[in-house]
């Protein structure tokens, strides 16, 4: 089992490697970014600040979640990225037993050594979470502090699902400040909404949320130090180059909640790029010269780069897929027992949703092409096989006789008659398996493979239609373009009258 | 099948005829190994067959079958052609044997570029012939080629078939159920009934000396 993953890895590989080998760069950086505003935000001020500098970067942002953003960096896939003091204690160093109460910056250096990784020094801003309420009513009522809430059990309160549910929410907040509510849940982004029509008084945020100005909302003070901090700092392996590490550095202190909450707003109420919101304030920040021309990457820039990194990924996995389905169809289609055995098996891994098998690669294989490519190979192989074995398996007995009593060699046989004669049939199997590629491979994009999943993965986080749009549709219609080319070749190797439609 | 022990006369034809599951085409099947025996053996050109070098061993032997078994996604040349080029065959060597066996079955050169969908049952069933001969193969194997075609269809193939014996003189196994043809193409009659021999000689032999009443009634088919 394990010599065949061995193969099998080494086969993507190299098809990877040779890909690769052109836009192989010595001193690049590469920078990620979670499936977040706020990181995508910071993972561009990062990348224009370095290549301010004349740095080459690669951007590979929308990672998923912080299980494979990690991964990512200690694979070498990613050099750098935004991370969250918080998350880093409590998901990173989940193994490590030490009081995780009131970690220093030291603390944290120690503990992440270990693991080859360091933090650089915050951003300052505390992203954590916090109590919302509408400025007036903390006017009015003069509630400023958490601790102030005891005092009127009157206000109407509802907190998100998550809030409610966690170990660091609810359900300890109350017993820390000895609130005496019964909140039900909302989803968090009614919320607001909801304050708005005075549904509802008071709510979870997070305390650099984008949206708290555009309702006129503020947060009250965690008089009691009860939430656990989230500053934001960039996360590194330890080999991050030490010039730009300096270069980094600048960045120390210079965005506090408040500027982190308008940057956020720039993106969300404003529409602006993150390219854009990052540029006016490295500018404003004279971190980077006014006159500097700012390159923004074109949305046509943009898609070529994808859509030539989903067809990467579609054909690597098709190639493999062909080959190792046909082979395999040609070996067991004798025997109509392992070939229900076998097709059968394949089946199972197509009912696994795409998501979940992407996400059970990550273990085998790490993130980013290989595993995104080998979950894509495992789901051409079942069209690929099933219409093959089909296919060689319904030939004319007749014909197959023939092919033998007058004279052919077996290779021969396989060659000159099976083949041609299953051709139709292998091809619709074929052109099936790229279709589902095609699609599939947009999920990709959750586990760092990038391709026409970026858009959509980016317009999911940012409740962006056009963003998505912009992955969706190229992918339709490389989907469209592929079923157009399959057609064509059928007509230019299947004689009209064994055409599968005929 | 059992006790079957049988000759098959150099250079003349020999008819299997019997009645559909008296294993006539399971014994031209095991002539060519497509069916191996359970017990006892084939020898073929003066040898006992080795069943590790069938494939060159059935270039020797020309086969067509019922129903024809011509490649559909052939065309006619194709079909005709494909084993002399597998083996190497020089272009004009090719073309020379092909025009040669074509012109033996009188088969129209405006067919050779289309496929076998297109080609009426007798025409199909002539480049079958042609493509059991190409090679020049001293035996022709040749299971019921005739049984799919109409009665005129079929008279007009059979003269076809005595001239190509004359021209081209071979050994050749010809397996059907119709008595009528066995006499007029066959030298040899052998009449198989539940995968035993009754009776077997030459033509005329069993024509006047039918040696039971099995035998008498199939010959009675054919005078009726």
């Amino acid at each position: 089992m394990t010599s065949i993953k061995q193969i099998f890895l080494a086969m993507v590989s190299v098809f990877v490697l040779f890909i690769n080998l052109a836009n192989a760069a010595d001193d690049k950086i590469i920078i990620g970014s979670k499936m977040q505003n706020e990181s995508y935000i910071l993972a561009e001020i990062m990348a224009q600040l370095l290549e301010s500098h004349h740095y080459n970067i690669e951007r590979k942002y929308g990672f998923g979640g912080t299980f494979l953003i990690y991964n990512a960096l200690i694979s070498n896939e990613i050099d750098i990225y935004p991370e969250y003091t918080g998350t880093i204690s409590e998901v990173i160093l989940r193994d490590i037993t030490i009081d995780k109460s009131d970690l220093s910056i030291e603390d944290y250096h120690a503990a992440l050594a270990p693991k080859g990784l360091k933090i650089f020094n915050p951003f300052g801003f505390n992203n954590s979470y916090a109590i919302a309420l509408k400025k007036t009513l903390s006017d009015e009522q003069n509630i400023r502090n958490i601790s102030h809430l005891k005092f009127h059990p009157d206000l109407l309160v509802s907190f998100s699902h998550e809030f409610l549910n966690r170990s660091d929410g609810w359900l300890q907040l109350k017993n820390a400040y000895g609130l005496d509510f019964s909140p039900p849940g909302i989803q968090h982004g009614l919320a607001y909404k909801a304050i708005e029509e005075g549904a509802i008084n008071i709510t979870d945020a997070y305390s650099t949320d984008g949206d708290l100005e555009r309702y006129g909302l503020i947060l009250l003070k965690d008089d009691l130090d009860f939430f656990p901090k989230y500053y934001g700092v960039p996360l590194s392996r330890m080999n991050f180059p030490k010039r730009a590490a300096q270069i980094l550095e600048q960045l120390e202190n210079l965005i506090d909640d408040q500027k982190m909450r308008q940057l956020n707003a720039k993106v969300i109420i404003d529409q602006q790029t993150f390219a854009a919101v990052a540029n006016e304030f490295l500018k404003q920040n004279k971190l980077i010269s006014d006159d500097l021309m700012f390159v923004q990457q074109t949305m046509f820039d943009r898609l070529v780069k994808n859509t030539i990194t989903h067809i990467k990924l579609t054909l690597t996995a098709l190639g493999l897929g062909c080959f190792i389905g046909l082979i395999l169809a040609f070996l067991i289609f004798r025997s109509a027992r392992i070939s229900r055995s076998v097709i059968y098996a394949t089946g199972l891994m197509q009912t696994i949703p795409s998501i979940a098998l992407l996400a059970l690669m990550i273990p085998l294989f790490g993130i980013g092409e290989i595993p995104a490519i080998t979950a894509l190979f495992l789901y051409s192989l079942l069209p690929i096989l099933r219409s093959a074995v089909t296919a060689l398996s319904t030939i004319d007995p007749i014909l197959s006789n023939v092919s033998k009593a007058i004279g052919m060699t077996k290779f021969q046989q396989l060659r000159y008659v099976l083949f041609p004669l299953a051709l139709p049939n292998i091809l619709a199997g074929i052109k099936t398996a790229a279709v589902i590629c095609i699609g599939t491979a947009t999920l990709a994009a959750f586990i760092g493979a990038g391709g026409l999943g970026e858009p959509i993965v980016t317009g999911l986080a940012l409740n962006d239609t056009s963003l998505i749009l912009q992955g969706a549709i190229p992918a339709a219609c490389l989907a469209i373009i592929v079923e157009l080319l399959f057609e064509l070749l059928e007509k230019y190797v299947i004689p009209e009258h064994m055409r599968a439609n005929v | 099948m059992k006790d079957i022990t049988l000759n098959i006369a150099v250079n003349e034809t020999t008819a299997l005829v019997g009645e559909s599951g008296s294993g006539k085409t399971t014994l031209l099947q095991i002539a060519n190994g497509l069916v191996r025996p359970s017990s006892g053996w084939v020898e073929l050109f003066g040898t006992k067959i080795d069943y590790g070098q069938l494939a060159s061993l059935r270039k020797k032997m020309g086969y067509a079958v019922q129903g024809v078994g011509l490649f559909p996604h052939m065309t006619v040349y194709e079909n005709i052609t494909i084993m002399a080029t597998l083996d190497g065959w020089e272009k004009d060597k090719i073309a020379t044997r092909a025009n040669y066996v074509i012109d033996l079955v009188d088969l129209k050169k405006n067919l050779l570029t289309r496929y076998p969908l297109n080609l009426s049952g007798g025409q199909q069933q002539r480049v079958s012939l042609c493509r059991a001969m190409m090679l020049n193969p001293p035996l022709l194997l040749l299971d019921e080629p005739f049984s799919a075609l109409d009665p005129i269809t079929k008279g007009y193939i059979h003269d076809q078939f005595s001239k190509l014996q004359k021209a081209e003189r071979r050994s050749i196994l010809l397996v059907t159920h119709d008595m009528e043809e066995a006499i007029k193409l066959a030298d040899n009659i052998v009449i198989l009934k539940n995968g035993q021999i009754i009776q077997q000689g030459k033509t005329d032999h069993i024509v006047n000396h039918p040696m039971n009443d099995y035998v008498k009634n199939l010959l009675i088919k054919v005078t009726s």
